[in-house]
């Protein structure tokens, strides 16, 4: 009976002493963890309407049963000059979350995919910017910070093919098809992930709004 | 001073945690898709192994024998969830792509393994250096595979293309890649071995 | 929640997301423990049923005490609902304990192994010693660690945000884990009749033991990527 309690005695104190100091460095990092998925999130925001003033939300819209979430974009003169969906599906192996712009004819001013985990080198290409330098370039160039500032500029393809699109070009094919999204080679399952976190949110967004 | 030294270089390439004991093989085949998570991890268990290994050691006459092993849960469980939030905080890209798999290291063998077989029975100096050397050999095991399969797989090494034009063999940043990777390295090592 | 997506959950847990192949987890006693059939019986029955009993457990854990909610124990006995009517972020800013979870968790699963084993003992030696050399080994064992991580996750894209309420994800987290374990044990039996065989090959010398298990592991690995798109 002692001995039990001396057991408990030790995991309590050492259990305490392991929470207490989590706490601490919970409090420490938690400001700079939603720091960073803010700046991911304002990002992504600024990038679909870059001509926007400011953003109004995260406002709630009826979603299958339960609510998804959505922005106001805001013009100049406080005018109402597009939306911005946040949708998220399960992909191959991970969340796909995705940042729709929306005009407010229902035309798509661009996506951003916000978080993937998907495998590198296939699903993962749904953020992959174009990119002509090799190893053997990146070795013997390491420093040229303006060809470095050039690839950052350049945007995702994969992602870009939404831009222009509405609702009825949310459909996955694996040949070239301008009206339709071109799937990415060995990772279809991924391609249809981020399709269906714009298209889900967008289709009940539409008719909810249209009301 | 030269068992001091052994104790840091057994475990490099003699003893190395993945290619002889074969411990801790979870993360070698999940996050090795690409030598920049191959490095998160690898760095992320250095630092959980040494730091576990001298609080283990250091504790190692206090805690009961009866219920040691949850002790060390205990000291591991917290490391590990530091470690998850300040990458969180600060490589929220590399937290975002392996993720689970830092929290999976809780109960990597590797550690426990570390903790049980050495830490238990040596100070916290030579824990510290074992700690290292294994931490170090898992890393070089790590870098070895995923070199491998982001080469083959995505044709790309830390993101740069390698041989431009090449289409990769899709099927080693997968699964099966993993496995087969890993098996043929461990044969070649065993090869190499069997020669002398 | 309807029967035909529970049955999706399971059957995709089951062979689409197959634990061993698809996702790596449980690597080590999977490696470890097919060298022959009935010991891989033995630790199959023993993960799927740990591994349905942490599922449902963690929940329990990560609802009641961890996530901030209204549900949430420690809101409800030492929280005051009007501070939570007056400041919308009051409940997420004094109770959130999320950062506990893989602590919590790893707890949960030791004293849930050490329960089920001193239960087996007793209630009936017979499984005991079947069973008995297996059990301690789970605690190790990611796969069970991991469901209960995956669960969370999960929950927040197939239970509650598909409307289905708390009632919904403890049934997807127990399904979840069912068939993980189930998924575990068939990846385990597959491979102990493979390497059973294997003995009697004659298999080169460096690739004896570990190295042909491995290479034997990714072409079943490959077999099971044909199960791939059957579950969306």
């Amino acid at each position: 009976m002692k001995q039990m309690v001396h057991y408990a005695l030790v995991l309590l104190i050492l259990g305490g002493t392991a929470g207490v100091g989590l706490y601490g460095v919970n409090n420490l990092t938690s400001e700079r963890i939603a720091e960073a998925m803010k700046r991911n999130l304002t990002e992504g925001q600024k990038q679909l309407f870059p001509a926007a003033a400011s953003f109004d939300g995260p406002l709630s819209f009826p979603l299958s049963s339960d609510s998804g979430t959505y922005y106001k974009v805001l013009g100049a003169d406080n005018t109402v000059i597009g939306y911005e969906l946040d949708g998220a599906v399960q992909g191959y192996q991970s969340k796909v979350r995705v940042l729709t712009g929306v005009t407010t004819n229902g035309v798509i001013t661009g996506i951003k995919v916000l978080e993937q985990a998907e495998t590198p080198g296939l699903g993962a290409e749904v953020q992959a910017v174009p990119s002509t330098r090799t190893l053997w370039s990146a070795l013997a160039g390491l420093f040229s910070e303006a060809e470095k500032e050039s690839a950052a500029a350049l945007l995702p393809p994969f992602q870009t093919q939404f831009a222009g699109k509405d609702l009825g070009g949310l459909a996955v094919v694996k040949q070239k098809d301008p009206a339709k999204i071109e799937a990415i080679s060995g990772a279809t399952i991924t391609s249809e992930a981020v399709t269906r976190a714009v298209r889900e949110p967008l289709e009940a967004f539409l008719a909810w709004n249209g009301k | 001073m030269t068992t001091q030294l052994k104790e840091l270089t057994k475990g490099l390439w003699e003893q190395n945690p993945i290619f002889v004991i074969a411990l801790g093989l979870c993360p070698t085949l999940a996050v090795t898709t690409s030598v920049r998570n191959a490095i998160g991890m690898g760095v992320s268990t250095i630092f959980v192994l040494v730091l576990s290994n001298v609080l283990i050691s250091a504790v190692r006459t206090i805690v009961p024998d009866k219920i040691r092993i949850p002790c060390y849960i205990v000291i591991i469980a917290f490391l590990v969830t530091v470690v998850d939030l300040v990458l969180a905080a600060y490589f929220p890209d590399i937290s975002k792509a392996i993720g689970l798999f830092i929290k999976l290291i809780v109960v990597n063998c590797i550690i426990l393994g570390r903790a049980e077989a050495f830490a238990a029975k040596n100070n916290p100096w030579r824990s510290m250096l074992d700690g290292i050397g294994m931490g170090i050999g898992f890393l070089i095991a790590l870098l070895m595979v995923s070199g491998i399969r982001e080469v083959l797989g995505a044709n790309k090494l830390f993101g740069y293309v390698v041989f431009p034009g090449w289409r990769p063999i899709g099927v080693m940043v997968l699964a099966p890649g993993a496995f087969l990777t890993l098996g043929l390295l461990l044969g070649w090592k065993r090869l190499s071995e069997l020669k002398h | 929640m309807t029967i035909t997506t529970l049955l999706l959950v399971l059957l995709s847990a089951v062979f689409v997301n197959n634990f061993v192949f698809a996702k790596f987890l449980g690597t080590c006693p999977y490696l470890g423990c097919s060298k022959d059939t009935s010991s891989a019986t033995g630790m199959g029955l023993a993960v799927i049923f740990v591994m349905t009993m942490t599922s449902a457990v963690c929940w329990a854990v990560y609802h009641f005490f961890l996530y901030p909610s209204t549900a949430n124990v420690l809101y409800l006995v030492f929280g005051s609902a009007q501070a939570a009517a007056a400041d919308s972020a009051y409940i997420k800013t004094h109770f959130d304990l999320t950062f506990l979870s893989t602590l919590s968790f790893i707890l949960v699963i030791a004293a849930l192994v050490q329960f089920v084993e001193m239960v087996i003992q007793k209630v009936s030696p017979a499984l005991y010693s079947a069973l008995g050399i297996y059990l301690p080994l789970i605690t190790t064992n990611c796969a069970v660690l991991a469901v209960a991580i995956l669960n969370i996750d999960g929950m927040m894209l197939h239970g509650t945000q598909l409307g289905y309420g708390h009632s919904g994800s403890l049934l997807f987290a127990l399904m979840n884990g069912f068939g993980g374990g189930v998924g575990f044990t068939v990846a385990l039996l597959l491979m102990s009749g493979i390497r059973e065989r294997l003995d009697l090959g004659d298999v080169p010398r460096p690739l004896r033991g570990m190295p042909i298990a491995f290479i034997t592991a990714g072409l079943l690995a490959i077999s099971f990527m044909g199960f791939l798109g059957l579950v969306k």
